[in-house]
């Protein structure tokens, strides 16, 4: 989990992440969770992650909640199957 | 190539073998299952993409791949890829010259030939870990990972440290979809195998080194007891008898299987008929060399096929072709690829494809792929989004779900090793399991 929170964050040594070019910042905690669902796990998010998501992000400002939806979706189970 | 039939491609979505699921797979669908499967995950977009160009295509695109400027690009960062294995040789020499210095004087410190020789081999599995990231043909980076595991090799042990990136780069890479025989083949003459199966070590029985024997006789005439003493020692270090490693894990890891049929004598056998093949020493470029006198030129049998007295070198190539042409060897790399490609529990269809396809194009690893991919298994429910990844997979397509670069900075590669995969670092033959079971309860995707 640590290693898909770093690299949604951009803070994985020798990784380059520009959400901006593929999540863009909101402040609508839906769009956001849409945006992940599409874009992280090719909308196979579970009712368990979405609230996982909704829960760890209540509270954050638009960026942080972003990096943070990011990386729950990359170290969530759906994304750790293929 | 055979190009894929549109019938096939119907096949493929709708029609289902007798255990397979009947399903039916819009094209994202199709595209979601290949671009996990066949590729290390989607980019931003891809999904799209692949299922506006049809599966189909995209397909044939990867068993066939063109250049790929995006991995030629990053390969061209990696001092590494610019050194042939003699010039990587010539640097692990210097240094192990400089580290003896050191030893001995301990104010000396920071040798830039050490230093060079650190960051080189830092690059090693960066370079893997980023070329999955970037590469456009994605199935030739799965199905390099896939036979670099096959045929595993240690990095930490002896010469690998200047031998195994030749093995990878020139040994496995280029023919991870030609011919299995030819694979197999190359994998024995290549030095970082030789050395990390200690076949190096293996000389017939009673069989002793002609430089060994010339030194004796010169010895003999000057009558230096000294010398005596130093050749003793010299002797004590050289092999002596057969070693029996490579034919073993040859024929249980690399064609037959554990359970393909063969016996402790058959293994005895087929090392005697690979004494000889060895490397030359760092100071002479490390390169694969066979030694005559260390070959045992007796009668051998292997899985009941005699090999005649008096043979050399061609019986171990008949040998390696003879393996990977057996029913056995079909079988066992065949399932390997499916559980890589399909399911942890490789369903009988998908493997009875792939080893219909081995039979009629002589062991061709893109048709035995593309058989796979093309049997109502690969598409089914039962197959769907079973396989846990295994932390490359994980990685690497995390990266790429983001749209992340990488260079070569080694983040990626010690990422993985924090997970419990450090690529080339699996000291045992069998490489790293590719299954769930293997992986779930590691320190590797949980990682606190």
């Amino acid at each position: 989990m640590n290693v898909a929170v770093a690299i949604a964050a951009d803070r994985l040594p020798g990784v380059r992440v520009d959400l901006d070019r593929v999540i863009p910042e909101t402040g609508d905690l839906n769009r956001l969770l849409a945006r992940v669902d599409e874009v992280i796990l090719a909308g196979s998010m579970s009712e368990r992650t979405e609230a996982v998501i909704r829960r760890e992000t209540s509270g954050l400002g638009a960026r942080e909640a972003r990096a943070l939806a990011v990386g729950l979706g990359l170290g969530g189970p759906e994304f750790q199957v293929q | 190539m055979r190009r894929i039939t549109q019938a096939a491609v119907v096949v493929l979505c709708l029609a289902c073998a007798p255990g397979a699921q009947a399903r039916v797979l819009t094209a994202r669908d199709s595209a979601v299952i290949v671009l996990n499967r066949l590729a290390y995950g989607p980019r931003p977009g891809e999904i799209e993409r692949v299922a506006a160009m049809g599966v189909r295509r995209w397909l044939e695109q990867q068993l066939t791949p063109g250049k790929d400027p995006a991995r030629e690009q990053l390969e061209s960062q990696f001092e590494l890829l610019k050194l042939e294995r003699e010039e990587l040789a010539e640097r692990h020499l210097a240094a192990r010259a400089a580290k003896r210095e050191q030893r001995r004087d301990s104010t000396r410190t920071g040798d830039p030939a050490m230093q060079e020789m650190r960051e080189l081999a830092g690059e090693f599995p960066q370079i893997a870990a980023a070329r999955a990231v970037v590469a456009e043909n994605q199935l030739q980076e799965i199905l390099s990972d896939f036979w670099i595991n096959h045929f595993n090799i240690f990095l930490g042990k002896n010469a690998e440290r200047y031998l195994l990136p030749s093995f990878v780069e020139e040994t496995v890479r280029p023919r991870v979809f030609g011919r299995f025989e030819d694979l197999l083949v190359a994998t024995a003459e290549s030095p970082a195998m030789m050395v990390y199966l200690d076949n190096t070590m293996s000389v017939a029985e009673g069989a002793t080194s002609p430089r060994l024997e010339q030194a004796r006789e010169r010895n003999r005439r000057r009558g230096s007891v000294r010398m005596d003493s130093l050749l003793a020692r010299l002797e004590a270090r050289l092999p002596s008898g057969v070693n029996e490693n490579y034919a073993r894990e040859l024929l249980e890891l690399h064609t037959l299987g554990v359970d393909g049929g063969y016996t402790q004598k058959d293994i005895e056998n087929a090392a005697r008929i690979l004494t000889g093949w060895g490397v030359e020493p760092a100071n002479r470029g490390g390169g694969f060399v066979y030694r005559d006198w260390a070959h045992d030129r007796g009668e051998k049998t292997v899985l009941g096929v005699r090999f005649p007295a008096g043979r050399g070198r061609e019986e171990g190539l008949e040998l390696l072709r003879m393996l990977a042409r057996h029913p056995a060897t079909m079988q066992h790399v065949t399932t390997r690829l499916c559980r890589k490609l399909v399911s942890d529990d490789p369903p009988a269809g998908a493997v009875e494809a792939g080893v219909a396809a081995w039979r009629r194009s002589n062991g061709s690893i893109r048709e035995v792929v593309k058989a796979i991919v093309l049997s109502p298994e690969f598409w089914s429910e039962g197959a769907s989004r079973t396989q846990l990844k295994t932390p490359l997979e994980f990685v690497v397509s995390s990266v790429r779900a983001v749209g992340g670069s990488v260079g070569t900075e080694p983040g990626l590669a010690r990422a993985l090793a924090r997970l419990g995969q450090p690529l080339y670092l699996q000291p045992v033959p069998t490489g790293y399991e590719e299954t769930a079971e293997a992986w779930t309860n590691s320190a590797a995707l949980f990682e606190p």
